[in-house]
């Protein structure tokens, strides 16, 4: 071995600390950069040089890898619990926004309302000649359908913004797709199938695959030129540095419109049942449509209720006409027909049409068959207007807009009506105090705002009487069919208290989510990211060791000298 | 708050995230303790608490009705303590007139004297008038649930008496018990304002008809009709028939019929009529219809047959008449063109019903007559009732030239009258064991006639024709005793010649033939025609004021006497009807105290679920505060030091 020799080994680890230097002031650069993996030198010593005699001298040292330290396993949980965590605080937030909307335990909230509405028709009923309790009573309902109104336009508004967000976030996962696929590309180049890799480039795509799973549960599989496909189930988002594109797609189910995520090449469904965008698919479909049915049954069941009563209950004063509030689209088919739409059901039974006489006070009654019974001719919007048309003194119609419309003969004659048995009064808006068929346009009847006497708190022509506010008082606490036999109120309450318990559990489920990522994040933080300590230390390590190779060189030229200096 | 385990390796980066953590963990907490000590509420939001949410809002439901509740109450609790007042005063009214009446019995009064005090007594019948028409809020009191007319009064002067414009029903509401309760009186409860008497005992058998709503029969088993499905079978092939929904007795055919008509169109038929359903099953075919086990809607429609080539009526449904029903489908024979003579007060007027098709026209024609009369379908749903809405004058419904009052029960003086209803209730005196009065023909035959079995004006016209006959005298053909055609009261007819008066005449003390309305002498006429002695009136304490009133201006001492007995009944009457005002408000009271008592329960209870507990808040807040600190200090500390520090 000889000093130049000597002098090789030395270069080799001035080469070797520097090159380690330089690693380890990149991971001390980085150490604030959550998506840098530290990166760790390897050396080897050279390969021994033989000195005669089965004498092996080493040749110096070299730097044989410059490796990133990730745990891709642990990389692919990390995706993983990244999707269901992002997913499940997507989820706890929009539930949030939900509950704040219905505003329940405020005092300004539909259970508040409801009561006051109840209470107004049970004042009535203590006094029901007094014409400022039903004025209040119209009062208390305009607020009560506004909020009902309010309500269901906020959950529209978070449909909308749902959809909106749905749609930004496909947009977005299609922009993450195609800087990962040119990652891909990039890494592919970089590295070029020789070892080594190219850690910016794969951090940075690590970074890029990070942000996706916060969307989508992918799976990514690296092939052997670095490029990684990636995968949501079985469904290929990326293959061979192409990203296959996705897109949000609109569909009918069961006459709802929703949205699934498509892959724009063959329309195949992606797999959407978890991460962000996943929870506001089935947010959409799933609680949001909760909520919005839930406020629309209970809309939809308070019309039906207190109209089925007000109809056949009667005002201070009758009808010279009245006009129903309810289109029929086709006259011709039977009442119940359910293609009909109307948004109420009457059943097979009978109402009574009264004429009173103004001049005398005297009443004639007539009996008004509804026959649904499926058997024969079924009652129709035209055979029932045929049926009152044949009474004398009354003639119906239906109005160009498809309602019924019924009007008196003669002015010393008025309309009123009793005993329906059937709900066709109610199903038609005949007599009616509420319109609308759910929270989206329940309202108050426009004939009962004009004039509050026509607020039918009395039966048996009783202007003094209150049969009719005492049961629509009563439904606060009635048991309902459609309701599954819970009154307006119970089903309402029961599903505040379902939702509550949902809206616990998805904000449960996000703390508990977010503490799996952490785990998981202090995990990978203890393999990849960078303690300044360590590298301090590791920094110490190599200037010594430059410092004892340039030490090393000078000692050999100190020697180089010292045999020159004889020559 | 979830802490994360440490890790043997830790990075700068997670060091500082963990610290951050923590911090806004901490600060989240302090946001919540001083969202708790501001708001006060534990619970704001469902998902708070979502397992105290159901109770929360029970109870916040729960206190919202009891606040209804209470003011329910408080205004119940007025009404009825308004009627007490109103009742209390009516009662002065009526003792001092009762008093009155007294003092102007005997040698201490004389006939201006009486004059001057008949005004007196009609001041207190204006003074009773108003207190009846006392309100509370605008709400007539003894309103009923009709105490709304527009004027406010639902007692007013009307055709020489006072009419009554009420209900006869009691308004309700809800006062937080299991059912609604009543909070007004009536007229009729607390005054009697509506004559009871004309009470029809006539059956008029209403028919059943495919029109017939089911809710307007009794049921075969006098249960009503519980719907549901029934099985039919048609030869054996079995059908399920769903009357779930049935209205009318023709959904019921309609439905039994489809069934069978589907198995075999020629098997037979279920048919509707008389008093019920029937049921043809054609020669050689067998029909079956039958409940369900447990079920009672066949029973209840009596249409529970097993029939082979036959056919049998089913059970009688109990057909109640209603205002809908057509005169044509009463069972009864019912006589319709002859029409009512009816006398309320000095007015007389016909009651005309040919026209009429339904029992709302006969009612809309007896209100068009405008006499202060009601004509209602009795409770049962059997017969008719005329009700005299005016106190203080009297009716009579007779026949107007046919048998309309007698076949509808509506005659004041019918053959099943009684005698004790007449004058008055004051009833025919009779003589026990003695004979009450004579009748002496033209011939000279004369009859005595004990009165003292007889209890209604068919006894007396059966005693009177059995008297007659015991002495040989030709029922019929010499004489005969009938009801007036036209009107009401006796009518007697002599057909024998002769020159003695043809004459009606008491006997011995007795004066029942002037109670009979036919003391009269016709001389040589054949006819006498009594009077109507038994004509009906609201016997209330208007009543009987305006009868005081009237004694003391006719100076008609046994008027004053038997008007001043009356009034101290009456007194009893409103003090009884006072008395069950006062049990009313009681109840009333007692439950607003129980309603209150709930509510403190129930608003402790709430508290209790939702509320903060400040105490707890604040020490947890402290707490919180000084984490936050100790958290500050430490990441302060921990983040500063790095070995770059120690190096030189």
């Amino acid at each position: 071995m000889g000093l130049t020799n000597s002098l090789a080994i030395g270069r080799s680890g001035l080469l070797a600390a520097q090159t380690a230097l330089q690693v380890t002031g990149n991971n001390l650069a980085n150490a604030a950069n959550p998506d840098y993996r530290r990166q760790r030198v390897s050396l080897a010593a050279n390969p021994d040089s033989p000195i005669g005699n089965n004498l092996f001298v080493g040749t110096g040292v070299q730097v044989t890898d410059i490796s990133r330290r990730v745990d891709e396993a642990l990389e692919a949980r990390l995706r993983t619990a990244n999707a269901d965590a992002s997913g499940s605080q997507a989820l706890a937030d929009a539930l949030a926004q939900i509950e704040s909307i219905q505003n329940e335990l405020s005092g300004i909230d539909l259970s508040t309302k409801l009561g006051d509405f109840f209470n107004a028709w049970n004042d009535i009923t203590a006094n029901p000649q007094d014409l400022s309790l039903r004025t209040l009573a119209v009062e208390e309902a305009r607020a009560l359908t506004l909020f009902i109104n309010d309500i269901r336009s906020g959950l529209g508004d978070i449909q909308k913004q749902t959809d909106d967000r749905a749609r930004n976030t496909a947009a977005g996962i299609n922009d993450l797709l195609d800087r990962i696929a040119q990652s891909n590309r990039a890494i592919v180049l970089a590295e070029g199938g020789q070892a080594g890799e190219a850690s910016g480039l794969r951090d940075n795509r690590d970074a890029l695959l990070s942000e996706l799973s916060q969307f989508l549960e992918i799976t990514t599989f690296e092939q052997s030129t670095g490029s990684v496909d990636v995968f949501v189930g079985s469904t290929p988002l990326i293959l061979n540095s192409t990203s296959r594109g996705v897109e949000l797609e609109t569909f009918a189910d069961d006459g709802e419109l929703n949205t699934r995520l498509v892959i724009i090449e063959d329309r195949s469904e992606v797999d959407t049942s978890t991460g962000e965008l996943g929870e506001l698919v089935q947010f959409r479909k799933g609680d949001l449509q909760d909520a919005i049915d839930a406020v629309d049954q209970i809309a939809n069941s308070l019309i039906f209720e207190v109209n089925k009563i007000h109809s056949q209950s009667q005002g201070l004063v009758y009808f010279d006409s009245v006009e129903g509030t309810n289109r029929v689209t086709d006259p011709t088919l039977a009442l119940d027909d359910p293609t009909l739409e109307i948004g109420f059901t009457p059943v097979n039974g009978s109402f009574k049409l009264h004429l009173n006489q103004a001049s005398t006070g005297q009443r004639t009654t007539f009996s008004i068959d509804v026959d649904l019974d499926g058997i024969g001719s079924d009652t129709t919007l035209n055979s029932l207007i045929a049926d009152i048309n044949a009474i004398s003194g009354v003639t119906a119609s239906i109005t160009p807009d498809g309602r019924l419309a019924l009007a008196s003969d003669s002015s010393d004659f008025q309309l009123s009506f009793s005993d329906d048995t059937s709900g066709a009064l109610a199903t038609l808006g005949v007599n009616t105090f509420f319109t609308g068929e759910d929270a989206f346009d329940i309202a108050i009847n426009d004939a009962v705002v004009g004039d509050p006497r026509f607020v039918a708190a009395g039966q048996n022509h009783l202007p003094g009487d209150n049969a009719g506010a005492l049961g629509i008082a009563g439904l606060r606490d009635a048991p309902i069919e459609s309701l599954q036999g819970l009154s307006i109120t119970q089903a309402w309450n029961r599903h505040i208290e379902d939702f509550a318990i949902r809206n616990a559990q998805a904000q449960d489920a996000a703390v508990a989510d977010q503490v799996v990522v952490n785990n998981l994040a202090q995990q990978q933080a203890a393999i990849s990211g960078v303690n300044s300590d360590e590298e301090t230390i590791n920094l110490i390590q190599y200037q010594r060791m430059f410092q004892a190779s340039a030490r090393f060189i000078s000692v050999v030229d100190e020697l180089t000298q010292t045999l020159l200096s004889i020559v | 708050m979830a802490v994360s385990p440490l890790t043997s390796r830790t990075a700068d980066l997670l060091s500082s995230q963990l610290s951050l953590q923590r911090l806004q963990e901490t600060q989240s907490g302090l946001l919540e303790a001083q969202r708790q000590s501001s708001t006060g509420l534990a619970v704001e939001k469902p998902s708070d608490e979502p397992a105290r949410v159901a109770t929360i809002l029970t109870l916040k439901n729960n206190i919202t009705e009891r606040d209804q509740v209470e003011k329910n109450l408080q205004f119940g609790i007025n009404v009825l303590d308004t009627a007490d007042q109103a009742l209390g005063d009516a009662s002065d009214i009526l003792r001092e007139a009762a008093s009155v009446a007294s003092s102007q019995i005997g040698i201490g009064s004389d006939a201006e004297t009486r004059a001057v005090q008949a005004n007196v007594i009609e001041g207190a019948l204006q003074g009773l008038i108003t207190a009846a028409n006392r309100q509370y809020a605008d709400l007539s009191v003894f309103g009923g649930n009709n105490g709304a007319r527009p004027e406010g009064l639902i007692f007013e002067e009307f055709l020489g008496g006072v009419r009554y414009f009420g209900g006869v029903e009691n308004l309700e509401a809800d006062f937080g018990t299991t059912q609604t309760e009543r909070f007004t009186t009536n007229g009729q409860d607390a005054f009697g304002a509506l004559s009871t008497r004309v009470l029809s005992q006539v059956d008029l058998d209403a028919q059943a008809t495919a029109a017939t709503k089911v809710a307007d029969v009794a049921g075969a088993q006098n249960a009503g009709v519980r719907t549901g499905s029934v099985r039919v079978s048609v030869n054996g092939t079995l059908a399920t028939v769903d009357l779930g929904t049935i209205d009318s007795l023709e959904d019921v055919t309609t439905r039994i019929n489809d069934a069978i008509n589907t198995i075999d169109p020629t098997a037979g038929s279920l048919a509707v009529g008389g008093t019920g359903f029937s049921l043809t099953a054609n020669a050689g075919n067998t029909i079956v219809i039958e409940d369900f086990a447990g079920g009672q809607t066949a029973g209840d429609l009596g249409i529970e047959f097993n029939l082979t080539g036959a056919t049998a009526a089913g059970g009688d449904l109990g057909v109640r008449l209603t205002e809908d029903t057509q005169v044509t489908d009463f069972g009864a024979p019912v006589d319709l063109l002859g029409g009512l003579t009816i006398t309320h007060g000095a007015v007389t007027k016909t009651a005309d019903f040919s026209t009429a098709t339904t029992v709302q026209d006969l009612q809309n024609i007896v209100d068009e007559l405008n006499l202060g009369l009601r004509l209602e379908v009795n409770s049962t749903g059997t017969g008719l009732n005329l009700r005299s809405e005016v106190s203080g004058i009297e009716l009579s419904v007779g026949e107007a030239g046919g048998t309309t009052a007698e076949d509808l029960g509506l005659r004041t003086f019918g053959l099943q009258t009684t005698l004790e209803s007449f004058r008055n209730g004051l009833g025919v005196q009779t003589q026990p064991g003695e004979n009450d009065i004579a009748i002496t023909l033209h011939d000279g035959r004369s009859f005595e006639v004990d009165l003292s079995s007889a209890v209604d004006v068919e006894d007396v016209i059966n005693t009177v024709n059995a008297a007659a006959t015991a002495v040989g005298v030709t029922v019929g053909t010499d004489f005969s005793i009938d009801l007036v055609g036209s009107g009401n009261g006796f009518t007697l007819t002599d057909n024998t010649v002769g020159a003695t008066d043809f004459a009606v005449t008491n006997l011995g003390l007795s004066i029942a033939a002037d109670h009979l309305g036919i003391k009269t002498n016709a001389g040589a006429g054949t006819t006498i025609t009594g009077e109507d002695n038994a004509k009906v009136r609201v016997e209330n304490a208007f009543t009987h004021l305006m009868d005081l009133r009237d004694a003391l201006k006719n100076n008609d001492e046994t008027g004053i006497t038997v008007a001043g007995g009356k009034l101290n009944d009456d007194v009893d009457s409103v003090v009884q009807a006072r008395a069950v005002v006062g049990i009313q408000a009681n109840r009333l009271t007692e439950q607003r105290t129980l309603n209150e008592d709930q509510k403190i329960t129930e608003s402790a209870l709430l508290s209790e679920l939702q509320d903060a507990d400040l105490t707890e808040v604040l020490t947890r807040f402290q707490e919180l505060q000084l984490q936050y600190e100790a958290s500050l200090r430490v990441a302060s500390s921990n983040l500063q030091l790095s070995l770059l520090d120690f190096l030189r």
